[in-house]
């Protein structure tokens, strides 16, 4: 199968797949996928229904739509808010988590709150965010973060108890200091979990933004789409939801390569 | 044990767990060059002797010295070795390799000088820009023996250091850790599971009881240097694993009644 | 001779069982006590008024009287738990059978995993929209989309199940000819139980945001839409109430499940 790489060169070289793997993983969900779409086209089709769109149709009605100044200015406007968000989430939730993290002791005494306010369905405490701080954007990047950070936080935390204890007793028998220890063999244990967490935080966030546009109503994909049911437009809808699916895939697929050369670099 | 102060002296060395009394009392010496096993049941204490050695734990009664100082803590010329091996995934053999003189302070070229020779020593010489994943379980403890050599210490403590190879790897690796320990005349307290490694290697085989562990016997090892392929069919070598497990065998059997300990 | 003489590195000595005189689990309490008593001092500062924060005893009181509500256990609690356990119930359902079906056929697995994995970084609840136009307001919708977002988290879960089966008991099943249905029986299922539960678990809690982000947003009844309403009608103690009900209800059942399913994580025994 792969190239055995004992004793041949460089780290990091690619494993040599044969054409038959390939298309072994490539083909089957790129047949599903044409299939799903085949059977909605028939479906639309049969059903001859003026509320049910065929795929063309929602593909042409979300063109449409991008050439809408106004429309766009929402899309900018989410991605804008998902940018910020998120990356306040993953950034703030990997300091505090190392920062809890070191310590065992005060990494058990401070998860379970932690974990029980992850239960929580987040979205019934929107409204006191609202309150304090207003409809427009600041209370939805702030929700956003809220629902990013608090899986990051806990993702960290997992990766911090994680550090392995004969890499400690290594840096102990050579008497390393705290402030190398940490430089030299704590973050580098952590790189995976930070990455695995930076993945995951990604698909929360948005959810948690999306939901809130949804609710609050004044700008950004989710009001978009909730318009658009008053409104029973489906093509639109559908339009936008390929939409939010394009703009989730491509920073998805480049956080997964992320974490895969994470764990390939930094992990056991 | 008369006349010259020995490496290391180890007097009535004790370790509490809590309620539970896991060593001891220990009486040990090694002199300077002197390679000596711990065999023993597990669960005996024989890596707390190591680790109380080490610096890493603290004793609960007794002495420990090497030198003739106490042990306060990890010790500059003393190097240890784990079981599995403690090389860094993230870094090149080259880098793992310079790991502990980088703790040190040594510069960045000089220290890559060193482990490159070194690396070069123990027979890893073109797998220095290698990852250590991508090294079989031997080659990843010759890393860790290479590491060790970097500081030069005086007293090697190796804590079942061929425990997870396999059977011809071990034999292979202890014929290069003798190699290396007799280069650099230091010390060694080996820990081990294998009777026949422990007669193999060391010049003093000591065997520890079931726990709490203490010494229930001594056996001196006169097998001439540098140790041959045929050392262990000598009679000298026979009668030792024989006498050696004839002191364990009651401790193994009633680790075998026992819960995993 | 010690090279910096100064004792054990102090990353290397054991956890401390207390810091300043406490264990952890005090301080556990500390840092809870210190959150509410930031709220309580928030409530009470001059610069809030009561239609921003309430102090927690009225939040308290709210809910009490609330839990006496025959209409509000009725329409908002008694509708959402449904909603909650009916999704919940069909998650799994499907979740379970999706996973035994990609375990069985390579081809399938293969087809779906890709979609499997990014299922959570896609926003799924997009969904939501699509499925209130076609179905229109009221429970199917909601049972339909909160499903689909607990659904995926069983069927991965359940896929690690089935696939830590250890080789060696495959085998053995083999050489005492349990196959097929006996082989999901006896060697699959038990195998997965501990993996399966976490993905329970999971599934639960999703189950519960999902439904009541869906009843927040856009719906007639349930837990979600009371807040949202009371938020509209500035009744924010009723909010905070209702809030503090929801909050107490997730933990509860949580907790609840996590007990139940604890009896079959084996790993654990």
């Amino acid at each position: 199968m792969s190239v055995s790489n004992l004793g041949s060169g460089r780290a990091g070289r690619r494993h040599i797949m044969s054409a038959r793997m390939l298309a072994n993983t490539v083909l089957p969900p790129v047949a599903l996928a044409v299939l799903v779409i085949a059977a909605w086209w028939v479906a639309a089709d049969a059903a001859h229904s003026t509320v049910f769109p065929a795929p063309l149709e929602s593909i042409t009605s979300l063109f449409d739509n991008l050439r809408l100044t106004e429309f766009d200015s929402s899309v900018i406007a989410t991605l804008e808010l998902l940018a910020e968000s998120y990356l306040a989430a993953v950034v703030v939730g990997a300091i505090i988590g190392v920062l809890i993290g070191i310590s065992k002791f005060w990494t058990d005494a401070v998860s379970p709150i932690i974990y029980a306010a992850n239960s929580l369905p987040k979205i019934v405490l929107f409204p006191v965010f609202l309150i304090f701080l207003g409809i427009g954007e600041p209370s939805r990047v702030a929700f956003a973060f809220v629902s990013g950070v608090m899986p990051m936080l806990l993702i960290v935390l997992e990766g911090a108890a994680a550090v392995k204890l004969v890499h400690l007793k290594l840096a102990a028998s050579l008497n390393m200091s705290y402030p190398a220890l940490i430089r030299k063999i704590v973050l580098p244990s952590m790189v995976p979990s930070l990455a695995t967490g930076a993945r995951l935080t990604f698909g929360l966030t948005f959810v948690g933004l999306l939901v809130v546009e949804m609710f609050a109503g004044t700008g950004g994909l989710g009001y978009e789409l909730l318009h658009n049911v008053t409104l029973v437009r489906l093509q639109d809808i559908l339009g936008d939801v390929v939409l939010i699916v394009v703009i989730s895939l491509v920073p998805t697929f480049f956080l997964r390569w992320l974490e895969g050369r994470a764990r390939a670099r930094f992990g056991a | 044990m008369a006349g010259p102060r020995a490496l290391v002296q180890v007097r009535g060395a004790e370790r509490h767990f809590g309620a539970i009394h896991a060593l001891g009392p220990i009486d040990l010496d090694i002199a300077d060059g002197e390679f000596v096993s711990v065999v023993g049941p597990s669960g005996c204490g024989k890596s707390t002797l190591l680790e109380l050695l080490g610096g890493l734990q603290e004793a609960d009664g007794g002495t420990l010295e090497i030198d003739g100082q106490p042990v306060d803590g990890p010790r500059q010329s003393t190097a240890i070795i784990f079981q599995e091996s403690a090389t860094l995934p993230w870094r090149t053999v080259t880098d793992n390799v310079a790991f502990a003189l980088e703790a040190r302070g040594v510069g960045r070229a000089e220290r890559r000088r060193a482990a490159r020779e070194l690396v070069e020593r123990v027979g890893l010489g073109h797998f220095g820009d290698h990852y250590p994943s991508q090294l079989s379980g031997g080659m990843r403890q010759r890393v860790a023996l290479a590491r060790c050599l970097s500081t030069s210490p005086t007293l090697l403590l190796a804590d079942e250091p061929f425990g997870a190879l396999d059977e011809q790897t071990r034999l292979l690796m202890s014929y290069e850790l003798l190699r290396v320990v007799s280069e650099l005349g230091c010390g060694v307290l080996f820990i081990t599971h294998s009777i026949q490694e422990a007669v193999l290697v060391s010049d003093r085989v000591i065997c520890l009881s079931a726990r709490p562990g203490r010494i229930l016997d001594e056996v001196r090892i006169d097998l001439p240097r540098p140790r041959g392929e045929h050392a262990l069919a000598q009679p000298a070598a026979v009668a030792a694993i024989d006498r050696i497990w004839g002191t364990l065998r009651s401790e193994a059997s009633a680790a075998m009644q026992g819960p995993e300990t | 001779m010690s090279a910096r003489g100064r004792g054990i590195p102090r990353y290397l000595r054991p956890m401390p069982k207390r810091v300043l005189g406490l264990p952890k689990i005090v301080w556990t309490i500390v840092v809870l006590i210190v959150l509410l008593g930031i709220v309580e001092g928030v409530a009470h500062s001059p610069a809030v008024t009561r239609f921003e924060l309430v102090p927690i005893e009225t939040m308290v009181r709210q809910a009490i009287s609330l839990l006496g509500n025959g209409s509000f256990l009725k329409d908002a609690l008694l509708h959402s738990s449904l909603m909650i356990l009916v999704s919940f119930a069909l998650a799994s359902v499907v979740g379970i059978l999706i996973a035994l079906v990609m375990h069985a056929f390579g081809v399938v697995r293969r087809a779906l995993n890709p979609f499997l994995s990014v299922y959570y970084s896609v926003p799924t609840f997009a969904l939501y929209p699509i499925v209130v136009v076609i179905f229109g307001t009221g429970a199917v919708p909601i049972v339909i989309t909160a499903s689909a977002f607990a659904v995926i988290s069983v069927t991965v879960k359940g896929l690690e199940g089935f696939d830590s089966v250890p080789v060696v008991i495959d085998k053995l099943g083999r050489s005492l000819e349990l196959t097929g249905m006996k082989r999901v029986r006896t060697i699959l299922l038990p195998a997965a139980l501990p993996d399966v539960a976490a993905g329970l678990k999971l599934a639960f809690g999703y189950s519960i945001i999902a439904v009541l982000a869906t009843e927040f947003i856009l719906a007639t009844q349930g837990l979600g839409w009371y807040i949202s309403n009371e938020y509209d009608e500035f009744q924010i103690a009723g909010m905070y109430g209702a809030i503090l009900i929801v909050a107490a209800l997730a933990l509860l059942a949580n907790a609840g499940l996590g007990a139940v399913l604890r009896r079959f994580d084996w790993r654990r025994w």
